[in-house]
């Protein structure tokens, strides 16, 4: 291999990759991210000036009423929310009579719900809601809460149990986890998980936005017969590899950028927001590196298989359908990472961060969680490296056996076979 | 010992023979014609030169050795089809052409430069390529194919899409190239061009070689008692002249040999006498494109004979030629 021939392809990939299509993605992309985030989060916290009226509808006599209209009237949350409560009382056919009786108000959406608050529910908490949108979370989820608050509250006081602090009962305990290492031991934090979340979905980011750019110009240069004057100076693996670190190149130069925006985000949060120890971002210089490394040999990887077997096809189209397996197998490694979520020390996560691929995503991840024993990412990363030489080689060849190939379009089958042939 | 030399190359796609146990040479100072119809093997066999197609078997020898790293950057290629990056500027994809044969970037600029101005394109040098016209893409597929200064260039239809102002601007850059000492192997199927251009010419013909000579030579033979004429009017009665010994019409063209020199003249009296109107008429002077026609056309029983027939002439004119370098080398 000539490496000043390849440096000219590696050139002439970086000139095309950086125009003004790699500005408007670097900026867009963590725009759109963040936009698709930020408006699930403010269509939930979205509040109307519209009141909700709703109706508890209660059995006559019912024992616990004047505990239930003392919470909700004490209830900050039903106020915030302008849910406007009135109650009515029937049983048996009486209640279904009122049910009837306000078909047209509820259907109108002149009245968002009837809580049905049996007597009984003092014993079983079985209560019913009618609505023409029984899925509307809004009203339904805060009545739920108070209302379990002031069955109870009947509980106790019914039982003897008086001047108590319903809410000290309600709360769960929190343990405080404690991260202990040979170094000391340090308040445990979500940050690391963030971080390694952060970086795993980077690599899924990467490969897939560089993926389909990659079988796009190979499918077209092919199609523009560019490969028969090329071939004549450059061997396939040469122009392979040029494209691949071209490319790889581009795409890592582009989530050092984000990396770096993200951790000048993250440094004015620390100084001017005073950030809970729970998502305290700790970002390791090693782990980091060691993530860089992992990020290029996962991306050339990928990369190499989309070029290897794009190459057999002349169609966009045709290849991208043809390709769906590989992208599958882009997808499922990253799915492994939420392994960690367990217990990132277990046999599962263990084997996950070592074994070729799933490694890619879940290494760094673990790496930022817990101390791993140095053998471990070392090994994963030459297994990597090793699948990494095998996706060249089996790709070169494809390259050269069906670089210049024209008609049927080859089965995946067909591609592997060809593969083993060109040895 | 040739620069080139081609022996029993052979190349198939899956039943059929693409190319069939070709073998021809050609040196350098020469333009060498690959003609022969569509789909006859001209560009698969210009594909295995080029290291692009495997030959199934044969050999490839340049400068007497198997290709080595030396041919890379001392040959080049342009094909038919466009080979350049549509969405680069005309200068980058120059300067990407010559950068990966290993040529100097200052070099090349310089080089691009003016080639660029020859072909009147200077001011198109930083437009994307897909925004020239056809022609110019091919002049500036041409220009990247120079831009190293190759000694062994194969062209493929490299005039194709060129108007005929361009098409005699590339001639004289081609005729130049020979004159500077290179060999063009010049693919096409327009005989006129390769008449006019080409020292030696092989002729493929469904993968097989069927004429392999210099052009002196191709026209020494087959123009010997031939008459080639354009006429309107019924030539039906030509094959039952008795002085004639063979005739091909293809529409208004016709190709007759007769027996001997002096039957010349009494064919014309004939063709006179009879009210043929007569455009063209040309005695011991036969086309390239006529020659052509004669061998390729017509049955295939006949295809074959002329085939066989036509491989002793070339493996004649092959060992007089390999004579004449012998000789030139003594």
């Amino acid at each position: 291999m000539n490496t000043k021939r390849i440096f000219s392809v590696i050139r002439r990939e970086i000139k095309v990759s950086m125009g003004i299509g790699f500005i408007a993605a670097t900026i867009l992309i963590p725009l759109v991210m963040f936009a698709i985030v930020g408006i699930q989060v403010l269509v939930a916290d979205i509040k109307t000036d519209a009141e909700s009226p709703v109706t508890v509808l209660l059995d006559p006599n019912a024992p616990f009423e004047s505990i239930l209209r003392d919470e909700i009237g004490k209830s900050k949350e039903l106020t915030e929310s302008k849910v406007k409560v009135d109650y009515a009382t029937g049983s048996g056919n009486g209640a279904t009579e009122f049910l009837d009786s306000k078909r047209e108000e509820l259907l109108g959406n002149d009245n968002m719900g009837i809580i049905y608050i049996p007597n009984t529910a003092a014993q079983d908490k079985q209560v019913s809601f009618y609505s023409a949108n029984p899925a509307n979370a809004h009203v339904r989820l805060k009545m739920e809460t108070v209302i379990n608050k002031a069955l109870n509250q009947y509980y106790f006081t019914s039982n003897g149990i008086q001047n108590i602090d319903i809410a000290q009962i309600q709360r769960a305990v929190t343990m405080t986890g404690n991260k202990v290492s040979k170094s000391g031991t340090e308040a445990e934090s979500w940050g690391p998980l963030i971080v390694g979340g952060t970086l795993a979905l980077m690599l899924l980011f990467g490969v897939s936005f560089n993926s389909m750019p990659v079988m796009t110009m190979v499918v077209t240069e092919k199609a523009s017969r560019v490969y028969e004057v090329l071939l004549g100076s450059l061997t396939p693996l040469e122009l392979l590899w040029g494209k691949i670190i071209g490319k790889t190149l581009v795409a890592t130069l582009q989530m050092l950028i984000w990396v770096v925006a993200m951790a000048i985000v993250l440094m004015l949060l620390n100084n001017f927001v005073d950030v809970a120890d729970a998502f305290r971002m700790d970002i390791n210089i090693a782990v980091f590196a060691y993530y860089v490394v992992n990020y290029v040999i996962g991306l050339m990887t990928f990369l190499t298989l989309y070029a290897g077997f794009a190459v057999s096809y002349d169609d966009s189209g045709k290849a991208s359908s043809a390709l769906l397996p590989v992208y599958f197998a882009i997808l499922f490694p990253f799915y492994t990472f939420f392994s960690l979520l367990g217990n990132p020390a277990n046999g599962v996560s263990e084997v996950l961060s070592i074994m070729p691929l799933t490694s890619l995503y879940v290494m760094p991840a673990r790496m930022a969680l817990i101390n791993v024993p140095a053998w471990q990412p070392i090994l994963a990363l030459v297994l990597n490296v090793a699948v990494l030489y095998l996706a060249i080689v089996a790709a070169s060849r494809l390259y050269r056996l069906s670089i210049l190939t024209t008609g049927n379009n080859p089965s995946l089958r067909q591609l592997v076979l060809w593969a083993k042939k060109a040895g | 010992m040739p620069t080139l030399e081609i022996k029993n190359l052979t190349k198939s796609f899956g039943d059929k023979k693409a190319v069939n146990d070709i073998s021809f040479s050609a040196n350098e100072g020469m333009i060498f014609g690959l003609v022969g119809r569509n789909g006859a093997g001209k560009t698969t066999t210009i594909r295995m030169l080029m290291n692009i197609y495997w030959p199934d078997s044969g050999q490839i020898l340049y400068r007497g050795v198997e290709r080595g790293p030396d041919f890379g950057p001392n040959s080049s290629y342009l094909p038919e089809e466009r080979g350049l990056y549509k969405n680069m500027s005309v200068i980058d994809n120059l300067m990407f052409l010559a950068e990966i044969r290993d040529v100097d970037r200052k070099v090349a600029d310089e080089r691009a430069k003016r080639l660029l101005d020859r072909f009147e394109l200077l001011a198109g040098v930083h437009i994307p390529v897909e925004r020239l016209s056809k022609g110019n893409q091919q002049k500036v597929q041409i220009i990247g194919a120079i831009m190293h200064d190759p000694k062994l260039l194969v062209l493929d239809e490299p005039f194709s899409g060129l108007d005929p102002v361009n098409t005699e601007l590339l001639k004289d850059l081609i005729v130049e190239l020979k004159n500077q000492g290179k060999l063009i192997i010049l693919c096409t199927h327009q005989m006129d061009i390769a008449e006019k251009l080409c020292d030696h010419i092989c002729l493929v013909h469904e993968g097989e070689l069927v004429l392999n000579a210099s052009m002196a030579d191709i026209k020494r033979q087959y123009s010997q008692s031939k008459v080639s004429f354009e006429a309107t009017g019924d030539l039906s009665f030509l094959e039952s002249l008795p002085y004639v010994h063979s005739v091909t019409l293809f529409g208004g063209r016709a190709t007759v040999q007769v027996n001997t020199d002096k039957d010349i003249q009494l064919l014309l009296q004939e063709l006179v006498k009879r009210d043929v109107h007569l455009r063209k008429f040309d005695a011991n002077d036969m086309s390239l494109h006529d020659i052509f026609v004669q061998l390729t056309r017509g049955s295939a029983k006949g295809a074959e004979t002329d085939t066989a027939e036509a491989k002793k002439e070339g493996a004649a004119a092959e060992q007089r030629n390999k004579q004449k370098e012998s000789e030139a080398a003594a």
